[in-house]
């Protein structure tokens, strides 16, 4: 399979529709916290995916969620992306916790390296709730489709509703 | 607990290229310059435990490990808690860790990293033992244990069809059982059309699956699959547990 930093980005950004909700797993990291797998795949239906979604219950700045590849030509999934939090260190900032996002690139897929080695700071949430906003979008999950990943908001007005 | 005097040991045995934060009150995490291959540093801390200092990672490694890989089954349950206990660390409710003193605190933390990269290297018995174990093993059962249905490989009931491949033939009575091993959503579709094919050509013959793991398969391709086939076994023990008694039944058909 030929991986370039564009494909990466289209797998990330096509359409999506889920086609398998969340459900919790009763796995051994359960221990620990909550993990949710769900299922999505591309809306023209030539790709297929699945996601995750995981929160430390010690620590609720401790999550991550994921969407995975699944290539179906290749053994296994490749991370494409993961939406982390504050949880410690990293390469670039190996003394600070910030919210950060983690990209695969073609070069580390190439090289044999883990994937998701690219890490970029993100300041677009603060709470695994608005990191799941964020990726739903980031990943361009269908209108229909939303409702199945997230919590819709309460109806409530919004204050800049009515500016011009 | 006082844990300055453990914090100063942690940067004298370093010389300082490492900060501490408290994380919560009574807290401290460690950024230690280790990290995971995904750039990720991995993530340890100082508590207190019944009086006495110890560093753990509150279920963090094995979130890390669960991105990718499932502690699923018994024998992965094992080996996971092998690495643990051969490491001399103890794991409660997902948290692995380690008592330590100010006076062994360097070499604790180089001993619970160490046993945490192992951890997470788990993940890659994921492709390349756990997948081909599968095919392997169901070989080895069915030439063992169900020699005596007779069981052919590679199969092709239309001769004219060389794409419509059946993985095991057996004849228990005048009809075939073909089995298709089905392990991922390519192969269920494969063995979904295959059956309907067969159905199609009026066949005489019962379509049978067993499935590496039926609740990996999307919901699409399991209800293929069910409608398609006669017979679904929804794992590798399953299908050892009771693919004897139900061809003894076609026998008795």
């Amino acid at each position: 399979m030929c991986w370039t930093d564009e494909f990466i980005r289209e797998l990330i950004t096509c359409p999506k529709m889920v086609t398998n909700p969340p459900k919790e797993t009763t796995r051994a990291y359960v221990n620990a916290g909550m993990k949710k797998t769900f299922g999505l795949s591309s809306i023209d239906g030539h790709h297929t995916f699945t996601g995750f979604i995981m929160q430390n219950k010690f620590f609720a700045e401790n999550f991550s969620i994921g969407l995975i590849y699944q290539t179906h030509v290749e053994k296994g999934g490749i991370v494409l992306l993961r939406c982390n939090g504050k949880h410690g260190g990293t390469k670039q900032y190996p003394h600070h916790a910030d919210f950060h996002l983690h990209y695969a690139t073609a070069e580390r897929i190439a090289a044999g390296q883990k994937a998701e080695g690219h890490i970029e700071i993100c300041n677009a949430y603060a709470t695994l709730e608005g990191a799941l906003e964020y990726f739903v979008d980031l990943i361009n999950v269908s209108p229909g489709s939303k409702d199945l990943l997230i919590t819709p908001r309460k109806h409530q007005l919004d204050i800049f509703d009515n500016e011009l | 607990m006082n844990f300055e005097q453990i914090i100063d040991a942690v940067r004298i045995g370093f010389n300082n290229p490492l900060s501490v934060q408290e994380k919560r009150k009574g807290i401290y995490q460690l950024f230690i310059p280790v990290f995971h291959e995904d750039g990720d540093a991995i993530d340890l801390f100082f508590t207190e435990n019944n009086g006495k200092f110890i560093l753990c990672d509150f279920g963090l490694t094995l979130q890390r490990l669960s991105y990718s890989y499932e502690i699923d089954t018994d024998n992965k349950n094992a080996i996971l808690h092998k690495i643990i206990t051969e490491n001399g660390l103890t794991e409660e409710e997902g948290n692995i860790w380690l008592e330590t003193t100010p006076a062994s605190v360097f070499n604790d933390i180089m001993q619970i990293s160490h046993a945490y990269a192992k951890i997470g290297s788990m993940r890659y018995f994921k492709r390349e033992v756990i997948e081909s174990l599968f095919f392997e093993m169901l070989d080895d059962y069915i030439l063992s244990d169900l020699s005596a249905y007779n069981p052919q490989k590679k199969v092709y009931p239309i001769p004219s069809r060389d794409d419509l491949e059946v993985d095991y033939s057996f004849s228990p009575n005048g009809h075939p059982v073909y089995l298709f091993a089905v392990k991922d959503s390519s192969k269920a579709r494969l063995a979904t059309i295959s059956c309907l094919e067969f159905q199609r050509a009026n066949l005489n013959f019962r379509g049978w699956i067993v499935n590496e793991d039926f609740e990996k398969l999307s919901k699409k391709d399991r209800s293929r699959l069910t409608n398609a086939c006669d017979k679904q076994f929804t794992s590798f023990e399953e299908f050892k547990s009771t693919a004897n008694i139900f061809l003894q039944r076609e026998k008795s058909v």
